[in-house]
């Protein structure tokens, strides 16, 4: 086995889960969700397509990740939109997006996202940047993937401060009293494991564990109680040592996310 | 204005075409007064037209409305000098910088009155200026944006009867818009090497435009690729040429992240944020 950084093993997990013909969009700090989309057109999904909502870049192709608002994504891309055109797909339209990949300072147990405000969003404590599309898109792609990798009582917390990005709502019954079109979050990848959503309460679920970290590990490191699986709980797999040479050749060559400095 | 050419043989004179060349600092002098509100496009770290940003700064302007596209030092550099009273984004960073510190502490301490938007807000209102529209649409989202932002989420129903969950939003008209393109002529003219991002939709709905650009060139080069032009002169008030550092420009320059990184942690501190102004507003006391 090869040793890899937690950003590499995300940017795999996530790649799997990417279906080949679906349409993505990607947000503006997205290192990890870039070189997955990279990954799954280089494998199992090569006529994925993916844009960068910042830049309207339509599948970039280089063999270094940079922030997806990066000049350094232009060269090779197929299209180079520009906002006053693609505001109609990320900002309006309910069929665009196939998925969407989102981050954000808190995730809670209903898959809501905070990069807003921690605390009273009058007086916070912690001023974030701003709601941005992540707002949209999570209403109104099919469904969402949330990449939080630092896992904290703070970050995967009850309740969000601040609802930027809706996931079920404060409920976990708001998607469908609102009529959003999208499914909302599909899955999210921490540093500690994989999660998913119960079909019926909508509440967050462990998927599978990462190698190495334990269940108590786990509980202790979340604000919530998660719902255990049916059966026993997955160790998520690792990444091949093709998946890693994959990545590491052809499209993090700097180093990136083994250097740990994304996402 | 410009000298007159005499068309040979008749005796009549024309004018010449004018020119919208001038300095940042005119610019501003002319164009933004206290209060204003001022548009700003670019995005983050990429073609912020920093240069009118640090004019804006050197004139001591008070009041100011930001209406910023997704920015990072832009804003941040205003917000640092207390140019600012009232902003209007969808998103501050100093990306891996970490957290955007002068828009942090203002927010944090009630000094800064933040219109709480997203994308669709945004690119909506500016959308209904350019339209001369009273208001945009745009869907429900089911986020709390409404809760502390009622004056820009309007619930309204669907004339035609329909279900859908709506809000209009006011049509978001600055007074002024700065942009930065990588080459332009003294028409006005901006021509673009990469991404637009608001840009456009900015300077079609500002009441007046500043642009920034690496290069004034001539005509008759814009001439030779049209297609680059994506802000025609006719949008435009005043061209200055002025580069965006320390931000990049795209297909010129990268950006400056050591200046990046030393802005981001000067401006950790109020104090370390005042230091980093202060040669700025220097300059100012000696121009005047």
């Amino acid at each position: 086995m090869t040793a890899y950084a937690i950003a590499e093993l995300a940017a795999v997990v996530l790649s799997r889960e990417l279906r080949d013909e679906e349409v993505g969009i990607l947000g503006t700090r997205s290192e990890v969700a870039y070189a997955a989309c990279r990954m799954a057109q280089a494998t199992r999904a090569p006529s994925l397509w993916f844009m960068s909502g910042p830049s309207g870049v339509v599948n970039p192709r280089g063999d270094t990740i940079a922030p997806i608002a990066d000049v350094a994504l232009f060269d090779g891309a197929e299209a180079l939109t520009d906002l006053t055109d693609n505001i109609d797909f990320i900002d309006w339209s309910h069929r665009f997006f196939d998925f969407a990949v989102l981050g954000g300072m808190q995730v809670d147990r209903f898959g809501n996202l905070n990069t807003v405000a921690i605390g009273d969003w009058a007086a916070p404590k912690v001023r974030g940047p701003g709601a941005i599309g992540a707002s949209v898109l999570a209403a109104h792609a099919s469904s969402f993937f949330v990449l939080l990798l630092r896992h904290s009582p703070r970050t995967f917390c009850p309740e969000v401060d601040f609802v930027s990005a809706v996931g079920f709502g404060r409920t976990g019954r708001e998607r469908a009293e609102l009529g959003l079109p999208g499914a909302g979050p599909e899955l999210v990848v921490s540093e500690l494991g994989t999660f998913d959503f119960t079909p019926d309460t909508h509440e967050m679920r462990i998927r599978t564990l990462h190698p190495g970290i334990t269940l108590d590990e786990l509980d202790a490191r979340t604000g919530f109680a998660l719902v255990r699986p049916d059966g026993p709980i997955g160790v998520t797999p690792e990444p091949s040592v093709a998946e890693l040479e994959l990545l590491r050749t052809s499209i993090d060559t700097t180093g990136v996310l083994a250097g740990g400095d994304a996402g | 204005m410009g000298t007159l050419i005499t068309e040979q043989g008749t005796g009549q004179v024309w004018p010449q075409r004018r020119s919208k060349l001038s300095t940042a600092d005119e610019a501003i002098a002319r164009l933004v007064p206290d209060g204003a509100v001022v548009g700003l496009g670019g995005w983050t770290f990429w073609n912020t037209p920093m240069e009118l940003v640090r004019a804006v700064v050197r004139a001591r302007r008070a009041g100011l409305h930001l209406v910023s596209s997704p920015g990072a030092i832009g804003p941040e550099l205003l917000l640092a000098a207390g140019v600012v009273d009232q902003i209007t984004t969808p998103f501050v960073t100093m990306e891996q910088f970490g957290l955007a510190p002068a828009f942090r502490r203002a927010a944090s301490r009630g000094e800064l009155v933040v219109h709480e938007v997203d994308g669709p807000a945004l690119a909506a209102g500016l959308r209904a200026a350019a339209d001369d529209l009273p208001f945009g649409l745009i869907h429900d989202t089911g986020t709390d944006l409404p809760r502390v932002n009622p004056g820009t989420y309007r619930p309204v129903a669907d004339p035609f009867g329909g279900s859908m969950r709506l809000f209009a939003v006011p049509a978001l008209r600055a007074d002024v818009a700065f942009v930065h393109a990588q080459r332009g002529d003294v028409h006005g003219n901006l021509q673009f090497y990469g991404a637009t991002y608001f840009d456009q939709l900015l300077a079609r709905s500002a009441t007046t435009v500043v642009a920034s650009v690496d290069e004034i060139v001539p005509t008759e080069v814009i001439r030779q690729a049209p297609h680059l032009t994506k802000v025609p002169g006719m949008l435009v008030t005043a061209i200055v040429e002025a580069g965006a550092n320390p931000c990049g420009s795209h297909g010129r320059y990268e950006p400056d992240l050591e200046e990046l990184r030393r802005y981001a942690e000067a401006a950790a501190s109020e104090e370390g944020a005042a230091a980093y102004v202060a040669p700025l507003l220097a300059s100012a006391a000696v121009t005047k």
